[in-house]
């Protein structure tokens, strides 16, 4: 974060390098982030682009008192939730996600970015354990955007064994994610704990 | 379904099928039902709903070529730089050349001194009247009152007066019955001249920049110029003192000389008269003394036409309209050239 700061006082003096090496750092999780909310891969570049645009031209006048990821990170997504007004359609297929953000919430001190980042990244982990046979069945039905029936024919097995695989996947996903919410969650209570732990050790 | 009919099962295939939107009928039944079956299972269809959906974000995730998309991305920022350098405005510095800023400090200084002048007048202290009724009473802010005859106009500041009690006559007549015991004294400052109380009340009569102060009680010092090192003529009761701008001379009469004076002309009328004759005929209507010196002036013709006017006012009148000089003594008036 330290270092986004340097980068930042560095782009308000309009130094392109160090310009290059925020782009190059967000680019990647700023577009999903909105991507998963808007559905279209041309708006999400498109806004976040502008986001960026904004960050080269007003770095000077912003008011970032917060992390350079979360204020990015706000950024896009009210960008995004303002492009959503405008497209009841997708509003109403991405209401799940939009309930807990408020656009107005700029002290939402969240790098949502990078959170769903690590998500994904996890995501990707379990699905690199999963067995081979599972993990194609998967990729099959989610990125070749496949019925179960045609990837039951393709690999000459039955539906039914199609089913039991995605659900195996399904589960194991569901059941690591939740893992890593207990983990973090006990992290921060963790956290918490030390912290009192060590004001008490102070006072007395 | 009928394989894993328990609350925690979720039936992974159907909700795929729902999302994609190749459930079929029957199928969707059975989806419902499992939905209904469970507070929970709403969530987990949410859950599962939104794993799917990351599954799909985390394939362009995987897809993004960030440097292809730094590229594109310098491209658009080079142009928006090639426009932020058309669109520079010239610098401040190159505009203003050194003469420019040395004008605008002038300017600006004469500003800030208009400002301080005009603070008073600008903020509202300064209280301008008017005469504008036969006789406009003023309560002062010391108590003191002032009446102002009709046409007359001055100025008093009000943040001010108590500490330097300064009435400006700017024209006009005006009387003023000052509040003593105060340490400071009042002053009616004229335009060339001033009036000092010194325990009174008095008349304050401006004519074409002469003066006239007639004192109804107490004691006033008419002053022939202004600051401390003025010329002041102290007038008691009864007495009328003058200030003539022309010459700065300071005289005095007594009110009972000139009573007769102050007594109002009725209609008069000279067509084409001597201004001797004129006297003359003044002198006996008046009961007073009017000397006209040189015979020059003595023959010199008038035509005039007064109405309610005192002699003191006729005398003036005719000096003005001859351009010739006149003065008041305790024996009447004397015109001269």
């Amino acid at each position: 974060m330290s270092n986004d700061v340097d980068l930042l006082k560095k782009i308000v003096h309009k130094d392109r390098d160090a310009f290059e090496t925020i782009y190059k750092a967000y680019f990647r999780k700023l577009y999903t982030l909105s991507f998963r909310y808007l559905r279209d891969e041309a708006i999400a570049e498109e806004l976040t682009n502008d986001v960026f645009m904004m960050l080269w031209e007003n770095a000077g006048k912003l008011a970032i008192n917060q992390s350079l990821g979360a204020y990015l990170s706000r950024s896009v997504i009210n960008l995004s939730l303002t492009h959503l007004k405008k497209n009841q359609r997708l509003k109403d297929h991405n209401q799940n996600y939009l309930k807990d953000l408020n656009p107005a919430d700029d002290s939402d001190q969240t790098d949502h970015a990078t959170l769903y980042e690590s998500k994904l990244l996890m995501i990707e982990s379990i699905l690199k354990e999963l067995p081979p046979q599972c993990r194609k069945i998967v990729l099959m039905s989610k990125y070749d955007k496949m019925k179960q029936q045609e990837i039951a024919d393709q690999l000459g097995i039955s539906i039914k064994t199609v089913k039991n695989h995605l659900t195996i996947a399904y589960d194991k996903i569901r059941v690591a994610l939740a893992k890593r919410e207990a983990y973090v969650l006990f992290l921060i209570g963790f956290l918490f704990f030390s912290l009192g732990l060590l004001v008490q050790f102070v006072i007395i | 379904m009928e394989e894993n009919n328990t609350s925690r099962f979720i039936p992974y295939d159907l909700i795929q099928k729902d999302l994609d939107g190749v459930i079929s009928a029957e199928e969707r039944l059975l989806l419902e039902r499992w939905l209904s079956e469970d507070v929970e299972n709403p969530k987990r269809y949410d859950e599962v709903r939104t794993l799917s959906d990351d599954l799909i974000v985390l394939e362009h995730y995987k897809n993004v070529d960030t440097n292809s998309q730094w590229d594109r991305f310098k491209q658009g920022l080079d142009r928006v730089q090639a426009t932020d350098e058309v669109t520079l405005p010239t610098p401040m510095k190159t505009i203003l050349k050194p003469w420019m800023k040395l004008v605008a400090a002038a300017v600006l200084l004469m500003i800030g001194f208009a400002c301080y002048l005009n603070f008073d007048r600008w903020v509202g202290y300064e209280s301008q009247l008017y005469g504008t009724a036969e006789q406009e009473r003023i309560l002062l802010p010391d108590s003191s009152i002032m009446v102002l005859y009709a046409g007359a106009e001055a100025k008093f500041n009000t943040r001010t007066f108590n500490q330097q009690r300064i009435v400006e006559l700017k024209k006009g007549k005006a009387f003023f019955d000052v509040r003593h015991g105060r340490t400071s004294p009042f002053v009616v400052e004229l335009t060339h001249n001033y009036v000092r109380d010194i325990g009174t009340s008095f008349e304050v009569n401006l004519l074409a920049g002469d003066v006239e102060v007639l004192v109804k009680e107490g004691t006033v010092a008419l002053s022939g110029g202004k600051g401390a090192a003025a010329k002041e003529l102290i007038l008691q009761k009864n007495e009328k003192g003058f200030f003539k701008k022309e010459t700065a001379v300071l005289s005095k009469v007594t009110v009972d000389d000139l009573e007769n004076d102050y007594k109002v002309a009725q209609k008069l009328s000279y067509s084409n008269e001597r201004l001797d004759s004129i006297c003359s005929d003044l002198e006996k209507r008046f009961q007073s003394h009017i000397v006209v010196v040189g015979d020059n002036l003595k023959a010199r013709k008038l035509s005039m036409y007064f109405d309610g006017q005192s002699l003191n006012e006729i005398v003036q009148i005719l000096s003005k309209t001859l351009n010739v000089k006149w003065k008041a003594s305790k024996k009447g008036y004397s015109i001269y050239e």
